[in-house]
């Protein structure tokens, strides 16, 4: 094994053991021996993001490792991201805007969808909680496509939903934007009913889900 | 037994439309902010004879730095005010214009004779609304993590000494965020039961005379991984609702009662009885909770 290897397998541990802390320093040598950041993006940090998903859908992992195992991904990922060549050729990324609504300040959910999105190659705007709908528009106004992914945990606040998709279709907005939602209380047909695209009932079937939704609006 | 199911309600207490406005609330200063708009708003929602406090999960969280957005209906924290668990205080603060309120507000109930059921958070909600969520897992796992848990034990206790010296009747101890099915069930045995049980321990031993009531989703996941067990209690007293019978035992003035597996947003659910909760192993040891 070369030594580019077993930094990119020591990339992909670090991440997939929680070594929040290690990375940092695996992720600067495997730059200061002037490999391939976005390699080690790829090849590293996200194979071990990746697993760590994986176990988490097996019940293995649980949200505190799946927490840290992303934490340690974006540690990697301050090091490597300054030496990503302007050349390379990343592929287009769809831009997901993800909050939960306005009214709840759970996001545990949000986060791992976020974690998850992250690691399958969106370009994630992240709102946070607590989101206004106005907010929801003034981003999709800026990123101007992609998806917008919206969650809550609670029975009051889930009509912001529908009053974020109904001020895209008053800004015109709506065309450009695939919509999905989750969250606790929420069901297919609750999506349904307020004009989402898209439901899903988890954090790795929301990251899996959305690369179609995306693809439909590429070729929309 | 029969197994308890959460429905998902909310995790606190908040305003109906219909109360807001016949309270003729427009702002939701007027309701935080007044001890007399909190105290006719708890009195308003009494149920079974019990009133309930407070009208947030935020007022713990706010003592200890958090800058929480007040609503009519309630109030919440938008994002954690700390970056790192080096940044927190050591001591809670207490002295606020929602605490004042809300401490006048239990002063008029409890000279009024109502009894308060007041509802606090576990640590690891706490943590998780002053630190970002995965800082808080992340130093669990290190020497530090027990730091970290003997500052939450802290103002925990603080709080809930300060809510039983204002007149509350029972205290009721949720987590949300500690549930199995969120954090696993390696760090719900081995981390956090062990400082929930020491959490309980010395409420208790501080505020004698005032039962702990367990939420019903935490006391299922004890046992359900066989951490305790239940005994039920039935009044001699006619009762024909939960929260009848929750009244019935309290003034029993059993010092070191811990109730649990029911839930208090349902005071008025048909069931004039209440459990008692047993953690096994300090009862093979002999030891009371």
């Amino acid at each position: 094994m070369s030594r580019k290897e077993e930094l990119l397998a020591e990339l992909d541990r670090c991440v997939l053991e929680m070594e929040d802390d290690t990375v940092t320093g695996v992720a600067q040598e495997y730059v200061d021996a002037g490999y391939d950041a976005y390699e080690g993006i790829t090849e590293g940090l996200s194979k071990g993001m990746e697993k760590a998903g994986q176990l988490y859908e097996e019940e293995e992992y649980f949200v505190p490792e799946l927490l840290i195992c992303s934490d340690a991904m974006y540690n990697g990922l301050d090091v490597l991201k300054p030496h990503l060549k302007a050349s390379t050729d990343q592929g287009s990324k769809c831009p997901v805007i993800i909050g939960v609504v306005e009214g709840d300040t759970h996001d545990i959910g949000k986060n791992l969808v976020k974690i998850m999105m992250d690691t399958a190659g969106f370009e994630v705007y992240d709102l946070g909680r607590d989101v206004a709908v106005e907010a929801f528009v003034e981003k999709a106004k800026e990123v101007g496509h992609g998806i917008i992914c919206m969650s809550t945990l609670m029975t009051t606040t889930m009509g912001n939903m529908s009053r974020v998709i109904e001020s895209l279709k008053e800004q015109g907005l709506r065309d450009r934007f695939g919509v999905m939602v989750g969250g606790g209380p929420l069901s297919k047909s609750f999506a349904d009913k307020i004009g989402a695209d898209l439901y899903t009932a988890n954090a790795a079937e929301a990251a899996k889900e959305s690369k179609n939704l995306a693809d439909k609006i590429a070729n929309s | 037994m029969e197994a308890f199911m959460c429905h998902g309600g909310p995790d606190t207490l908040s305003l109906s439309p219909s109360l807001v406005e016949a309270m003729c609330l427009t702002a939701p200063e007027q309701l935080h902010l007044s001890a007399a708009a909190m105290a006719e708003a708890a009195r308003r929602m009494e149920r079974s004879g019990w009133s309930r406090l407070p009208f947030c999960n935020t007022l713990c969280s706010e003592g200890l730095g958090a800058r929480p957005v007040l609503s009519l209906t309630g109030a919440r924290v938008k994002e954690p005010p700390y970056v790192s668990p080096d940044q927190l205080p050591r001591a809670f603060f207490t002295d606020f214009p929602r605490m004042s309120a809300l401490l006048g507000a239990m002063d008029e109930l409890t000279a009024g004779g109502v009894s308060i059921a007041y509802s606090i958070e576990g640590p690891f909600t706490l943590l998780t609304s002053l630190l970002p969520m995965g800082k808080v897992f992340s130093a669990l796992r290190r020497p530090s993590g027990q730091e970290l848990l003997d500052l939450a034990e802290n103002w925990i206790c603080q709080y809930a000494g300060l809510i039983c010296s204002h007149g509350a009747k029972l205290l009721s101890f949720a987590d949300p965020v500690a549930t199995p099915d969120i954090i696993g069930d390696k760090l719900f045995t081995t981390v956090y039961v062990p400082r929930m049980k020491k959490i309980l321990r010395r409420i208790q031993a501080e505020n004698p005379g005032i039962p702990l009531f367990l939420c019903g989703k935490m006391t299922q996941g004890l046992l359900d991984r066989g951490i305790c067990r239940t005994v039920g209690w039935i009044p001699h007293t006619a009762c024909t609702t939960f929260g009848q019978a929750l009244s019935v035992f309290c003034a029993r003035q059993k010092p070191d009662a811990l109730l649990g597996h029911f839930c208090l947003n349902l005071l008025d659910a048909r069931r004039p009885y209440v459990e008692e909760i047993i953690f096994i192993n300090n009862e093979e040891k002999g030891i009371q909770l």
